[in-house]
């Protein structure tokens, strides 16, 4: 009879397991950490736009217009910390593997934290005087949306082309969770994936640079630097 | 990601980890010295058998290496296999008798049959107690018959296997190989423990003729004769040594062609000879054998393909979107260019692949330590590049060779049905 290395094989098994099960742990603690420092961000966040909307309603009150300059770029700041905490936060969610329900929750206040700058980004477009133009960008997953993650990549390098110029704000349509996210569905009457709501009206389909360019562009009261570029390089064409 | 894509993955970092784990302890169970043998006192006879097909480049040096053997001349005998060459291999073989006319050469012609034939022919008319198999592109160190034969001790014993090393690797594919081959021995030492070798290599593998008289020789009809001798060795539970000392040295593949020639050869003989012995599988009979052994032949490949498609896909997958995407934004490269941003942080990284990663690492570096060490050879003796690439690039090029051997096998099956 051939020796067979039982102890081994079990002991083999038991290290190997003690090591996936200490990953898995750790996996878990890192979640626990993620879940926390979203939510401290986000509490920064909700404070910022308290603030942020103290200013504006200082403005206005005062009439101080010619402050209005200064508190646009914390307006801007903001945003910009908005989107890379979204950012995080979607894949954060992604490789969730037991918290989905607390990352939900933050996903319900980024949401709501987006369209409060929206509603906010309108109003003080009069205020302000301030050309800008936004855009509401919804998204969904790979499967029902193939084409989300080069629309998302168009609309990344528009916004590095036009900075505090152009507002994107992103949702995903399948996060019914927060009940904006169906509202706003039904209100644009999105059904198909990517779409985009620039100014109020509504463009389906994956939309290039170009095209972009062109609705854009038109919304500007100003002559931008970057629109002119644009239609010097289409007259060249 | 696809939850069965996901199962599967890390279904092939478990068993990947745990098979390392189980060599680890194998080793850790006693260390690895060899026992002290007893000085030969008596010399028996030997055969020694060089097939060769086409080898008019080395034949020569080979049979050079052969003859300067530390053993009584009387007591060896050279058997040249002349497997049907069509260049000058012959008359260089005729040249090298008549010049050492003091040795025992025979030559034997045959026509174009393969090695197992060849060795077949060389087994009919060898004389020697014992049978040694010397491929035409292997060196043998002077000393290393007299080491190998006091391992023959007990009656189980049919075959004994030399150290291998590379001969003078000179490019950097062959200076990988060298790395891996030590590697290998290591390994080879650590089945050796638990009586699970499953190849005794072409290049100087001694053999107890009486035993492979007696499991019938060499099989004509096989991809690679000398992993099914082992296996039908098993079979009968002959006990199979490996050596870390006795040096033999054999040429490795100068070209990725070369390589990947020899090794779809050694691969799919691997697998079709593990289907053909696939009773030995998971058979208390076999003891350690049939349990890890035969299961790693077979799924070695399987994790190779695995492991390589999923790197490959995941590392090239990023650059692939976005150059794809690139192409909405008309390549515009200067804009994201002049504006990147990192957005980074601690809790983006993913600690359980590090992890696993890192033990992965970290283990595979104690073995190449542990294999030097023990093959009493110096980490740095081809310099610093061949390590990083062993580490950085070996094993994804293998994976390529595996997932290559892997489609033609499909295909294979494909056409036979």
């Amino acid at each position: 009879m051939r020796r067979i290395s039982k102890n081994k094989y079990l002991i083999a098994a038991l290290i190997t397991s003690a090591i996936f099960l200490f990953g898995f742990f750790l996996g878990l603690v890192i979640e626990g950490e993620r879940v926390r420092y979203t939510e401290s961000v986000s509490k920064i966040q909700n404070l910022d736009f308290a603030s942020l909307q103290v200013q504006y309603a200082y403005i206005d009150e005062l009439s101080q217009e010619e402050n209005c300059q200064a508190v646009a770029k914390t307006f801007e700041e903001n945003i910009k910390n908005l989107e890379f905490t979204r950012e995080r936060l979607e894949s954060f969610d992604k490789n969730a593997k037991i918290n989905k329900g607390g990352f939900d929750m933050l996903k319900r206040e980024y949401v709501l934290a987006q369209l409060r700058y929206w509603l906010l980004a309108r109003r003080t477009q009069n205020l302000c005087g301030q050309d800008i133009v936004s855009v509401l960008y919804f998204f969904s997953d790979d499967k029902i949306c193939p084409d989300c993650n080069s629309q998302a990549f168009v609309l990344t390098y528009l916004k590095k082309r036009f900075k505090e110029k152009l507002l994107i704000f992103s949702f995903d349509e399948s996060f019914e969770e927060e009940p904006m996210v169906p509202l706003l569905k039904h209100v644009y009457n999105t059904t198909s994936y990517p779409t985009l709501v620039i100014e109020g009206k509504k463009y389906t389909g994956l939309n290039d640079k170009k095209e972009i360019l062109d609705i854009i562009c038109a919304y500007y009261h100003e002559s931008i630097e970057d629109c002119i570029s644009y239609k010097n390089e289409t007259v060249k064409e | 990601m696809n939850p069965i894509v996901n199962l599967v993955l890390w279904a092939t970092y478990f068993i990947s980890l745990y098979f390392v784990i189980f060599w680890l302890l194998v080793f850790l169970d006693g260390g690895m010295s060899e026992k002290k043998t007893k000085k030969l006192y008596k010399h028996p006879f030997v055969t020694i058998v060089i097939p060769a097909y086409n080898e008019e480049k080395r034949i020569k040096s080979t049979i050079n290496s052969a003859l300067g053997l530390d053993y009584p001349r009387e007591k060896l005998e050279f058997i040249i296999v002349n497997d049907g060459s069509t260049d000058k291999t012959e008359a260089i073989v005729k040249k090298s008798i008549k010049s050492n006319k003091k040795f025992n050469i025979k030559l034997v012609r045959q026509e174009n049959k393969g090695k197992g034939a060849s060795l077949n022919s060389g087994l009919k008319i060898a004389k020697g107690e014992f049978f040694i198999c010397l491929d035409a592109d292997s060196f043998v160190k002077e000393d290393a018959l007299k080491k190998i034969l006091t391992h023959f001790n007990k009656k189980k014993v049919a075959a004994v296997l030399p150290l291998l090393k590379v001969q003078k690797p000179k490019n950097l594919l062959q200076k990988m190989q060298w790395l891996e081959y030590t590697v290998n021995m290591f390994y080879k030492r650590l089945m050796n423990k638990l009586d699970c070798l499953h190849v005794c290599p072409g290049p100087f593998s001694v053999y107890r003729k009486s035993v492979l008289k007696k499991v019938g020789g060499f099989d004509e009809n096989n991809l690679t004769e000398d992993l099914e001798i082992t296996l039908r060795l098993q079979n009968h539970h002959y006990k199979i040594v490996q050596l870390l000392d006795s040096d033999v040295y054999t040429v490795v593949p100068k070209s990725l062609k070369e390589l990947y020639k020899q090794r779809s050869r050694w691969y799919k003989g691997a697998v079709s000879n593990a289907l053909k012995y696939r009773h030995m599988m998971f058979n208390k009979k076999y003891g350690d054998f049939g349990f890890i052994q035969m299961p790693i032949i077979v799924i070695a490949g399987i994790i190779a393909v695995i492991l390589i498609t999923s790197f490959v896909y995941y590392a090239s997958k990023p650059s692939i979107d976005y150059i794809y995407n690139m192409r909405f934004v008309d390549f515009d490269f200067i804009t994201l260019l002049k504006n990147l941003v990192l957005n980074f942080h601690m809790l983006d990284i993913n600690y359980m692949a590090l992890l696993v990663s890192v033990i992965m690492l970290m283990m595979s570096f104690f073995i190449l330590i542990k294999s030097h060490q023990y093959t009493k050879e110096k980490i740095v003796k081809h310099g610093i590049v061949p390590i990083t690439m062993y580490f950085v690039c070996y094993f994804l090029l293998l994976g390529v060779i595996w997932v290559g051997i892997a489609i033609e096998m499909l295909l294979g099956i494909k056409q036979k049905w």
